[in-house]
């Protein structure tokens, strides 16, 4: 007999967007996206006659999730009767006290693993899933030690029949991007060597379907930061009754995000900005809802030093002309001007320049520096009679 | 710097022409559109490129298309100059479409380009000179409206104008604004950012939301914490009534499986009490004999046997001791009677104490020490030694002298043994001094020298002379000491071999008279000591005496005085044998007296054991009565010995026990048949109803009881423990239904602490945003005014001095110093007329012209301080001035021309004689753009145009072109 299950995770239910330049109105609709997200994962497993859902964790976030989402958790698994509900809390919903996991009254298809190292759960004769839960929000035990392999790693698997996966929110370590946490770190091969059949993880926003380490990262369903600009929603995981497993992900995502880059040499002025920022932006837009896409745009090249651009300003100008649904624009350009020429100058301007070089150089950490770039750039600007635009 | 030669290949209008400039003026004359201005920019281009545009400025916009030559080839120049050093240089620019290219050659020396290489241009006026291109324009490469002399604005606005060009030049160069401006600006967009205080500004709206934010999320919260709260406590309440329900249900299962437990014991103990009843009636019939035994004796009597016991067990151990001393007693007794008859005989001997032994044996270490001393022979030994030396000095022959003239006699003896042998030579010198002087004198009278033989003759007689005195004093002297020899050593050999001998044995003779008085010493000494010795060993012999008889021993009489050594010792040696018997007998004394103590103290304690022994039989005896008496009381047969009658009376007690305990069994048998007050079938009824009720409360009645109390109190307690467990359920379910309710109508109102954080996100990022844009805004400000400060304080008092130095120079010392103001480059002049600095808008357009001028040279060294002297390329400076202004201006360039090349272009050929007037005719050069021809040098002669005044013969101080 085939059995089916719908695997995803990193939903972060009540997240904040205003780091992706959401607030108010279009922040809310974001978490109601994600809210949706979940019940669209609902449908697809039905339609896939999927017979479990497991969450790999980062289901909620912990500090923001209220009774409201415990209720539309509750409300939502219930709906999903028969079919049985895994949860594995990860980081940013850690089994603390006053979780909401622990609060709520979860339906009886619903298993809550709140161990701390693997525990089994039967799903069918001969299928075990075998999870455990975050229990503090910085955990960086390995999720593997224990369970199905215990201390004996692969010999006692060898002495377990049936097929075993291990659902739990975890950094592969081989994978890890160079700016997410280690939670939970494990390498692949671990699995394999434990006697998993397939580790179905969470915690990497990226979609990772790697059968050959056996590992299943299914990504957010919705992307949550700009540069989660791929496909993405749920996995489903076939398992047959020898064994075979099959996977296939389906996109499901309503909301879209992208980093482009955009060249501003030539510019000279705002408007002509705004023009070009504009045009890049539906370039890169092209075929996606615009009302629900969300961009940053990195500003890159040599602009003269008269331009002085007002990103505020510039951000509002280009989402009024293109529709966007939010936007941010970073400003990495450079002036034109060559800085060691100008400090070689007997002007005021020339030991400005030297001043302010020296006292880049002593700065001590990003803040004092950028500060120092900014006050830098804006005295070119100044010297160069335009406006000084506010970056 | 000193131009030579340009040579344009293709520039503008110019093409294939080549122009030599003067060295000191060089006048470039032609009517308009003759490419004047294309050869000062051609200048340009060659000292510092060209631009061809970039990023965003497309080249058909450039300069490089402005200057494409006019006629299509190459488009390019050469430009050939002198530095001051005396380095002569040619750059040469290529601006071709497919072909830009430039390249630096040193006269005489290599390929210099990646000198003067900034990027992909080359540039070797920056390097030269000291300032950029915009500089170089702004100051140095001047039109009309450079110098201000068509305006037509009033003075004070001209100075204005130059002071903010000046100011403009030394803040951001040709092309900015002013520091102030800058400053300004940055100032408007502080101003656009806003601050806290201004509560309508973006910072000021940004820090209010921001604070109001955080107060609401705290709230919410604070809200969500009580509402988790509460739900934490419905959970708890929720778990608590199930646990309650759960614990009564327990607690009543228990208590009826502890009630059945009980009945059945109930019934268990009632059938078993029936049984136990009977048997203990049986048994209870067989001790009745013994119902009235004094029991209550039994302890005595017991005391009593074991008494005896120990009474009769003492007895004979003490029998058994007695007996055994009965040999050793006689023993003692013999010895003691042996002891008293020894000790009898002793009494008459005197007793001698420790103090008395020790004086004996003291006396005599002292006697033997005596008699060691007195006895030694060292005396004699010294003696014979002295008589043995006495005799060796008689074989010396010196016996008989004494040895105080030994001492004398030496000297003589030596004198008497020399004297003749030195008179023997005396006589021997003196016949040989005689016979040689006479025949020397001889032979010198022969040879008729009778001079120097009389001579030699004279002092011959005088030498034989002293020689015959020596002699003659030499033997009287022998003589005399022989004659005293004889007297003190009388029969003396005083011949010359006796001398010798006497001589040879005098040391020996002094040497043993020497030791002879040291052995007669030591016999003294020895002998002194025998006799104190002797004087030591009678008064020992005396204290020997003297103890014997203080002892009460009998003494032997003291010998003579003056007795030989070995009475004394005899006599000394009696007294204290008689004193050593003595104490060996009161030795022996003591020792007899002490065993006879100890023997007697041995005798007491033999006696004790006889009394012992008789004692401890009587105290048996008295107990065996005791125990006859108590046995005859209790009916016992009075014929048993007494420790079978304690037995006996032993076992009836028992008897007696075992009917008491079979007596108070059958009570208590008796007791639990009436103890349940119920019969069998109602305790069957009872138990049936029981396990109903547990079935229904899901217990299984044939569960074992043990781990459940059956007794009354256990049983209290579980029905406590149901009822309070109901309690507690009830109250739990009460408080569940209205803290739901509660919660129900809570969650629907709870704020949405993501929307606030979005927020609050949304605005500290506003926030800290224009936190970062003020300060950064703030440091950009104070870094251009420090920078200002210190740029405007180094840069206005050289500027000051470069004007100063040639102002005075140029204006005959009209104008003697320039002063420029700090903050702002305001100029004014001290004038030899006024006593007041005079600000610039109140000087003469000529000098106000001149300064202008000045200034801008000045501004170019102390931009540059590179050290060169800049060209001055003037593009049409008096296009409209007036004729004395302009003769003025002319003859101003002419006297600066001697630090500075002045390089000119005009479409005036008066203007271009003027000046050619005006200059050292060997150093300056017309070129003539108005000529055909390919090369377009043409010096035009001195005599063809008005002549100027000469310039002053002095040169500029430090300016000299050999700088």
């Amino acid at each position: 007999m085939t059995y089916r299950l719908l695997h995803l995770a990193d939903l972060h239910l009540d997240r904040p967007f205003a780091q992706m330049g959401c607030h108010g109105e279009l922040a809310r609709r974001r978490r109601q996206g994600l809210r949706e997200a979940l019940r669209r994962a609902g449908e697809a497993a039905q339609e896939h006659d999927c017979d479990a859902v497991t969450i790999a964790g980062d289901l909620f976030e912990h500090e923001r999730a209220g009774a409201e989402t415990a209720q539309f958790l509750v409300e939502t698994f219930a709906a999903w009767q028969p079919m049985r509900v895994l949860l594995a809390p990860g980081n940013h919903d850690p089994l603390v006290p006053g979780s909401l996991y622990l609060r709520a009254r979860w339906p009886a298809n619903v298993h809550l693993f709140e161990g701390t190292s693997l525990e089994p759960f039967q799903l069918a004769d001969g299928l075990t899933v075998w999870g455990l839960g975050h229990h503090e929000p910085a955990w960086t035990g390995n999720p593997l030690e224990g369970g199905l392999g215990g201390d004996g790693g692969g010999r006692r698997a060898r002495g377990r029949d049936g097929i075993h996966l291990a659902l739990f929110h975890g950094a592969e370590t081989g994978s890890r991007p160079a700016e997410k946490g280690v939670h939970g770190p494990f390498a692949a091969a671990e699995i394999r060597e434990r006697g998993y059949a397939l580790a179905l993880c969470g915690h990497y926003h990226a979609r990772r379907i790697d059968l050959g380490a056996r590992l299943i990262y299914p990504g957010s369903p919705e992307p949550l930061a700009f540069d989660e600009s791929e496909p993405r929603g749920p996995v489903v995981v076939e398992i047959t009754a020898r064994g075979e497993i099959r996977c296939a992900a389906l996109d499901t995502n309503r909301w879209h995000a992208r980093i482009i880059e955009c060249r501003m040499d030539g510019v000279t002025s705002l408007t002509a900005t705004v023009d070009r920022v504009s045009a890049e932006v539906l370039t890169a837009t092209a075929g996606l809802p615009l009302e629900r896409t969300t961009l940053r745009v990195d500003l890159v090249g040599t602009v003269p030093p008269s331009l002085g651009l007002d990103l505020f300003d510039c951000e509002s100008a280009v989402r009024d002309a293109t529709g966007v649904a939010a936007i941010r624009i970073r400003d990495l350009t450079a002036h034109e001007t060559d800085l060691e020429s100008l400090a070689q100058e007997g002007t005021t301007r020339g030991a400005f320049v030297r001043v302010a070089l020296a006292e880049l150089t002593a700065a001590d950490g990003p803040a004092a520096k950028s500060v120092l770039s900014d006050a830098l750039r804006y005295g070119l600007e100044a010297f160069a009679g335009g406006e000084v635009g506010l970056r | 710097m000193r131009l030579e030669r340009l040579e344009v290949t293709g520039f503008g209008r110019l093409r294939q022409r080549r122009f030599d400039f003067g060295e000191r003026i060089t006048v470039v004359l032609g009517p308009n559109e003759s490419g004047k201005s294309t050869l000062h920019r051609a200048i340009r281009a060659a000292l510092y490129g060209l631009e061809a545009g970039g990023p965003g400025r497309p080249r058909d916009r450039s300069d490089w298309a402005r200057w494409l030559p006019w006629t299509s080839g190459r488009f390019g120049l050469t430009l050939t100059y002198r530095l001051d050093g005396g380095r002569r240089l040619r750059v040469a620019q290529t601006f071709d479409r497919d072909r830009v290219q430039a390249q630096v050659q040193e006269l005489g020396g290599g390929d210099v380009t990646q000198q003067f290489r900034v990027g992909r241009t080359v540039c070797p006026g920056r390097f030269h000179l000291g300032v950029d291109e915009a500089v170089f324009c702004a100051a140095a490469w001047l039109g009309e409206e450079g110098l201000q002399l068509s305006s037509t604005e009033a003075a004070p606005q001209q100075a204005g104008r130059l002071r903010e060009a000046l100011e403009r030049l030394i803040d951001a160069g040709a092309e900015g604004t002013t520091a102030a401006e800058a400053t300004k600006k940055l100032a408007d967009a502080l101003q656009r950012v806003g601050s806290e205080r201004r509560v309508t500004s973006p910072l000021g709206v940004a820090i209010a939301q921001a604070r109001r934010l955080e107060g609401e999320i705290e709230a919410a919260e604070r809200r969500l914490a009580s509402f988790a709260g509460e739900e934490a406590r419905l959970r708890e309440l929720e778990l608590e009534a199930r646990l309650s329900a759960e614990t009564a249900v327990a607690a009543q299962s228990d208590w009826i499986r502890g009630r059945l437990a009980q009945l059945d014991a109930l019934e268990a103990g009632m059938l078993m009490a029936t049984d136990e009843a009977a048997e203990l009636s049986r048994a209870l019939e067989a001790e009745a004999a013994y119902a009235a035994f004094p029991a209550e004796s039994e302890a005595a009597v017991s005391a009593l046997g074991g008494e005896l016991h120990q009474a009769a067990r003492a007895a004979a151990e003490a029998e058994v001791r007695w007996t055994a001393v009965q040999e050793p007693l006689g023993a003692l007794r013999r010895r003691r009677a042996e002891i008293s008859a020894g000790l009898q005989a002793m009494l008459e001997s005197r007793a001698i104490g420790e103090r008395e032994t020790a004086a004996a044996s003291t006396l005599r270490r002292r006697v033997e020490v005596s008699a060691a001393i007195a006895h030694r022979d060292e005396e004699m030994a010294a003696t014979a030694r002295g008589e043995a030396l006495r005799r060796e000095i008689a074989v010396t022959g010196l016996g008989g002298v004494d040895p105080g003239e030994l001492e004398a006699v030496a000297p003589l003896v030596t004198t008497a043994r020399t004297a003749g042998a030195r008179a023997r030579g005396a006589v021997g010198v003196l016949a040989t001094v005689a016979v040689l002087g006479v025949a020397a004198t001889g032979a010198l009278a022969a040879t008729g020298r009778h001079g120097p033989a009389a001579l030699l003759g004279a002092g011959c007689l005088l030498v034989v002379a002293a020689l015959a005195s020596f002699a003659i004093f030499a033997f009287h002297s022998g003589s005399r000491a022989r004659s005293e020899l004889a007297g003190r050593l009388p029969g003396m050999d005083l011949s010359p071999a006796g001398l010798e001998r006497l001589e040879a044995s005098l040391p020996a003779a002094r040497s043993l008279h020497a030791e002879s008085r040291q052995q007669a010493a030591l016999v003294e000494v020895h002998r002194a000591e025998q006799m104190r010795a002797r004087g030591e060993l009678e008064a020992a012999v005396d204290s020997c005496l003297a103890l014997a008889r203080e002892s009460g021993l009998s003494a032997p009489a003291r010998p003579p005085a003056g007795c030989r050594v070995e009475v004394l010792l005899e006599t000394a040696a009696a007294a204290l044998a008689t004193v050593d018997e003595a104490a060996r007998l009161s030795v022996r004394r003591r020792e007899l007296e002490v065993e006879d103590a100890r023997l007697a103290d041995r005798e007491t304690r033999y006696a004790e054991l006889a009394e012992e022994a008789a004692r401890d039989r009587a105290t048996a005896q008295a107990v065996e009565s005791r125990i006859r008496v108590a046995t005859a009381a209790a009916g016992l047969d009075a014929a048993l010995p007494p420790l079978e009658a304690v037995a006996a009376f032993r076992d009836a007690c028992g008897h007696r026990r075992e009917h008491d305990r079979l007596a108070a069994g059958l009570a208590e048998a008796r007791r639990r048949q009436r103890l349940g007050g119920s019969d069998i079938e109602t305790l069957t009824r009872q138990r049936t109803e029981l396990t109903a009720d547990l079935r229904r409360r899901g217990g299984d009645p044939e569960q074992a009881a043990g781990d459940v109390p059956s007794d009354a109190a256990g049983l209290a307690r579980l029905e406590r423990e149901a009822m309070d467990a109901q309690d507690r359920a009830a109250g739990a379910a009460s408080a569940i239904q209205s803290l739901g309710a509660r919660i129900e109508g809570l969650t629907g109102s709870l704020p949405s602490l993501a929307d606030l954080e979005d927020e609050r996100l949304t605005v500290t990022a506003a926030r800290d945003r224009a936190l970062r844009q003020q300060e950064a805004l703030q440091r950009a400000i104070v870094m251009i005014e420090t920078a200002g400060r210190d740029v405007h304080g180094r840069l206005a008092p050289r500027l000051a001095a470069s004007v100063s130095e040639r102002l005075a120079l140029l204006t005959g010392d009209h104008y003697s110093e320039a002063n420029v103001d700090m903050d702002h480059f305001a100029i004014a002049l001290a004038s030899a007329d006024r006593d007041q600095l005079v600000p610039l808008d109140l000087v003469s357009h000529g000098t106000r012209d001149q300064v202008a001028l000045l200034l801008r040279l000045a501004l170019c060294e102390v931009l540059g301080d590179a050290g060169e002297s800049m060209p001055l390329l003037l593009d049409e400076p008096l296009a409209s001035a007036d004729p004395r202004r302009g003769r003025g201006l002319l003859e101003f360039l002419a006297q600066l021309s001697a630090t500075n090349q002045v390089v000119v272009t005009t479409s005036d050929p008066g203007i271009a004689a003027t000046l050619v007037g005006l200059g050292d005719p060997e150093s300056t050069a017309v070129i003539d753009l108005g000529t055909s021809g390919d090369e377009s040098s043409t010096d035009v002669a001195p005599d063809a145009l008005v002549r100027a005044p000469q310039p002053p013969a002095r040169g500029l101080r430090g300016r000299s072109p050999e700088r």
